[in-house]
């Protein structure tokens, strides 16, 4: 990630780079939650380091 | 190496073994400083906070080996420093501690915020304060006291004579909750009690046998007896409905939930605690479990209890009406199924209690809500004769319905009777949650008809309750389920439909509304939709519709009077409103979080349903001139001692302050039935006017004044102020009996009620209470998060006898139901602890406005209603009305988990 642009991450970049998770179904989520709930989170984590947040 | 550690506590040094003991044992077992309360024992709760070196740490999870050169300071310390004065003070004047189990290490936590900064904000309070829990208050007015702990200097005074009724009087038992003196159930400790530990299932269903008992309990070092079913002499039964009662207090042969009981060793305490139960000898073969309401009313479910066919325990209905008629004449029809799980109360004080053998007879001090219901089981499981087992209520750390059944009693008076020697037991939290009762899973369907112009006509409701392994209070969600089912509406033609089953799940009981708050999810969700289907406003579609004086229930009652539901939706108009306008605004940005405005109604029968409830409540005029009121109703932090002497105070026209206010005892205080169904204000309060009104009488009498006198007592000196005439009566000069009661009268109130016809017909509360909650909440739409921003919550309590007492019933309430709504379902053998199973933090519950509604009810005393349960039932449909109003569909499953309402966002093309 060093040196490219926030915005070079679109949705389907980040979901392909969390693609290695595997979350766990429990209580309190299920698994697809889980992974769909990490790349909302680091989708916003970059937009708000990109300043257009 | 030194084999000691020495550490400092509140300023003196101390010295104790070196080991791995946690610091809130040697505080409270071997310096004596209970201020100090343990709630989980893992770090979950929060409740042993203390300061190490002035930093707020858990105490549970603190070993004594690492405090060498430390300084810790405990409630105790503050205390005694006057530290804590203010923030003491403005716990009491805001009410914020109600059972008080908390309050310790809420204050501890907030003393050194306020050593930071003197004026702190309410995101530092709630930072600093967040790893405390609380399960009563809602944590309201816990922040709002601690912000205000610099201005408050002392306590509001007593209320005027005869004008206590409708003040906002600090409860009259708060002193010692501020201060950590409290005594609960696990503080209680006779000299060399021996320590209880129970053998439990670890299976949800299985058949086992014990093995030697009498060879492991002479081979194992510290036991002294182990006891199972065989040394129960008398009943092996209990249950807190005698026709239903099944559970037995060591189970035979079979378990039949996860959790159960099947022996229990006595011994020395530190020998007993240290021991490893792995090693007991039982040998287990498990059971295909039967673990929902379908696999347990399936044709070849095998049956739980031999006498219940198709694991059904009861059914339960109410019909009225041509109910066929009534939906061919609806315009508009809409139909909905709705589930919910299991709840756990998680009050923060676990099962605890002590007791002892005096003579032939068994003294048990325990936490329970139930002290004269506790005494008749435990004489028959002893087989005892009546009187001989004798209950003194502890201070109950929470009990929110689940300390109404038995759960340390048992094995500590057996322990105690047959070994002759004191005793203790205080579950853990696991074992808390695994073995106690929980609120009733549902699945409920339902189907409503309407006309086009948003009139109702029909609703027709079919409710299953998973009532668990055993009966517990299921027989009463399944009875009064059917009355409440169609809220307070009025329809043309109503059927509902419960049936309580059983199966390998926990004992599902009584929680805070008895399968009422489950019933309003699914009527007051539905309800929405409907209003929407013909185009109505939402809460103009309710209002059309309500209940009004004069107006049959579905069960056929009428009420001339005291139906203030209308004044409830009124008093929340222009809050909607406001609200509304609000959320059109902020949502008009299309970002990705939406505002969602929702609204529920309730109503709830204060008292047992169609069943006799009485009260009886006994005061006395004694000698040195202080009236002794025995109030029996126990007091687990609703304020029954504190709501009592204010009804007693007016109804004997003096000041509070002359009153001695006795807690419940089964030897001294007469029989005020259960805290339990909203009941205490109401029955029990009009137990303590009838009562304070004939013992005014006899003191007009001993006077010899005219019923128009205003009494006071002055010392032991009664003055009668009769006009212009002033009467003095020196009462030590009156006979006494041993008691130094110079007159003693004693009232039993029975609410009037009658027994409900084979279609559910008839009277089966004297009063309801009413109430509307509006829930405005923001939903993330990527996440599925919701953030309650703010609960607004309009109850018609009759006549509100202490409006602070009334608000924390409200905020707790609104509480609980967030965390029905959002966040908790027990799931037996997964979550059996504080930290997978959530309940709310001081983060999760937003601003709560109260709004008092006071209709006068004709029968409560000074026309005064429960509140208790109520407060909670509104709560979670609100929030899952915000959630559709904010997502465009519904989450019909709770807890709305962020899974769960992404799914709905789905649903509802929002995203």
């Amino acid at each position: 990630l060093v040196g490219r642009s926030p915005s070079a991450f679109d949705p389907p970049a980040i979901s392909a780079h969390l693609s290695s998770l595997s979350p766990i179904d429990d209580v309190r989520a299920t698994a697809d939650y889980r992974r769909a709930a990490a790349a909302v989170l680091v989708s916003r984590a970059l937009a708000d380091l990109g300043g257009d947040g | 190496m030194s084999t000691s550690v020495t550490f400092d506590v509140n300023g003196a040094s101390v010295q104790v073994d070196r080991s791995a003991r946690r610091l809130t044992d040697v505080l409270r077992e071997e310096l004596g400083l209970w201020a100090t309360k343990v709630g989980c024992d893992a770090g979950d709760c929060g409740a042993c906070t203390v300061l190490l070196d002035g930093e707020p740490v858990s105490g549970c999870m603190t070993p004594v080996g690492r405090l060498a050169g430390r300084h810790v300071e405990t409630l105790e310390g503050l205390h005694a420093s006057g530290e804590a004065s203010g923030l003491q003070s403005a716990f009491l004047s805001h009410g914020a501690a109600q059972c008080g189990i908390c309050t310790p290490g809420m204050l501890v936590a907030a003393s050194a915020l306020l050593r930071e900064t003197s004026a702190p904000s309410e995101p530092q309070v709630m930072d600093a304060l967040g790893g405390v829990l609380c399960r009563c208050t809602g944590y309201r007015k816990i922040v709002a006291a601690v912000m205000d702990a610099r201005t408050v200097d002392v306590v509001e005074a007593s209320p005027p004579a005869g004008k206590a009724v409708g003040h906002r009087v600090p409860r009259v038992d708060g002193a010692r909750k501020v201060e950590g003196t409290d005594v609960f159930g696990a503080d209680r400790v006779f000299d060399d009690a021996l320590l209880i530990r129970v053998v439990r299932s670890p299976h949800h269903r299985a058949r086992f046998q014990l093995g030697d008992l009498d060879a492991y309990a002479s081979a194992t070092p510290g036991v002294i007896a182990v006891f199972s079913a065989g040394d129960i002499d008398g009943r092996n039964r209990f249950g807190v409905i005698p026709a239903t009662a099944d559970q037995p207090v060591f189970a035979e042969a079979e378990v039949r939930f996860r959790g159960e009981a099947v022996a229990m060793v006595v011994g020395e305490p530190d020998r007993i605690e240290a021991l490893d139960l792995a090693g007991f000898p039982v040998t287990w073969e498990a059971l295909p479990p039967l673990m929902s309401i379908d696999e347990a009313l399936a044709d070849d479910a095998p049956p739980l209890h031999d006498a219940r066919d198709g694991n059904v325990l009861i059914r339960g209905h109410v019909r009225r009406g041509d109910l066929d008629g009534a939906f061919a004449g609806a315009e508009v029809e809409i139909e909905g199924e709705f589930e919910t799980g299991f709840i756990e109360h998680a009050y923060i004080e676990p099962e605890a209690g002590c007791a002892r053998r005096v003579g032939d007879r068994v003294e048990i001090q325990v936490t329970t809500q139930s002290p004269h219901m506790d005494r008749v089981e435990l004489e028959e499981i002893l087989g005892l004769p009546p009187g001989a087992v004798r209950i003194v209520p502890t201070a109950v750390g929470g009990g929110f319905g689940s300390k109404l059944d038995l759960s340390v009693q048992p094995f500590l008076a057996l322990a105690a009777w047959k070994l002759g020697r004191p005793v203790r037991l205080t579950y853990t939290r696991p074992e808390s949650m695994m073995s106690t009762t929980k609120r009733h899973p549902s699945r409920q369907c339902l189907r409503i008809g309407a006309t086009r112009d948003g009139r109702l006509t029909a609703m027709d409701y079919v409710g299953e309750f998973d009532t668990g392994a055993y009966a517990s209070w299921g027989a009463t969600v399944a009875n009064r389920v059917p009355v409440h089912a169609g809220g307070p509406y009025v329809y043309d033609a109503y059927r509902a439909r419960t049936v309580a089953v059983h199966t390998n799940g926990p004992p599902a009981g009584a929680f805070r509304g008895f399968g009422v708050p489950q019933s309003t999810i699914a009527l007051e969700c539905l309800l929405d939709e409907l209003a929407d289907a013909v185009g109505v406003d939402r809460l103009e579609f309710r209002r059309r519709n309500a209940l009004t004086a004069g107006v049959p229930t579905v069960t056929g009652q009428v009420f001339a009077s005291g139906v203030g539901y209308v004044d409830c939706l009124d008093a929340l108009r222009p809050h909607f409103d406001r609200a509304r306008a609000e959320a059109a605004e902020l949502n008009a940005g299309h970002g990705s979080r939406v505002r969602g405005v929702g609204l529920a109604g309730m109503w709830y029968g204060c008292g047992n349903t169609a069943l006799p409830n009485p009260s009886t409540i006994k005061v006395g005029l004694r000698r040195d001139g202080r009236i002794v009121l025995y109030q029996g109703a126990v007091d687990m932090g609703q304020g029954a001692n504190t709501v009592m002497t204010q009804i007693c105070a007016d109804a004997l026209g003096v000041d509070m302050a002359c009153i001695v206010t006795l807690g419940a005892d089964t030897d001294t205080t007469p029989d005020a039935g259960k805290s339990s169904a909203s009941r205490q204000t109401f029955v029990s309060g009009n137990a303590t006017f009838l009562a304070g009104s004939s013992l005014r009488a006899r003191m007009l009498a001993l006077a010899g004044v005219s019923d128009e006198a205003h009494l006071q007592l002055d010392g032991p000196t009664l003055v009668a102020r009769d006009r212009d005439a002033t009467t003095e009566l020196d009462l030590r000069a009156l006979d006494a009996d041993d008691g130094g009661m110079v007159a003693v009268t004693s009232a039993t109130y029975d609410p009037p009620t009658t027994l409900l016809d084979e279609d559910g017909q008839g009277d089966p509360y004297a009063q309801f209470g009413f109430g509307a909650h509006l829930a405005e909440m923001d939903v993330d739409l990527d996440l599925g998060t919701v953030v309650p921003r703010r609960i607004t919550a309009a109850h018609d309590v009759g006549r509100a006898v202490n409006p602070t007492l009334i608000e924390g019933q409200i905020e707790g309430g609104v509480a609980q139901g967030i965390g029905m709504a959002l966040m908790e379902e027990f799931l037996p053998g997964r979550n059996e602890n504080l930290h997978d199973y959530l309940i709310p933090t001081i983060g999760d519950v937003p601003e709560v406005v109260s709004i008092l509604v006071e209709s006068g009810d004709p029968v409560g005393p000074y026309g005064a209603k429960g509140i208790g349960e109520h407060s909670l039932i509104p709560t979670a449909p609100a929030i899952l009305n915000a959630i559709r109003d904010a997502v465009g569909a519904g989450v019909r499953r709770v807890p709305a988990t962020p899974d769960r309402v992404l799914a709905a966002i789905a649903e509802g093309g929002t995203r």
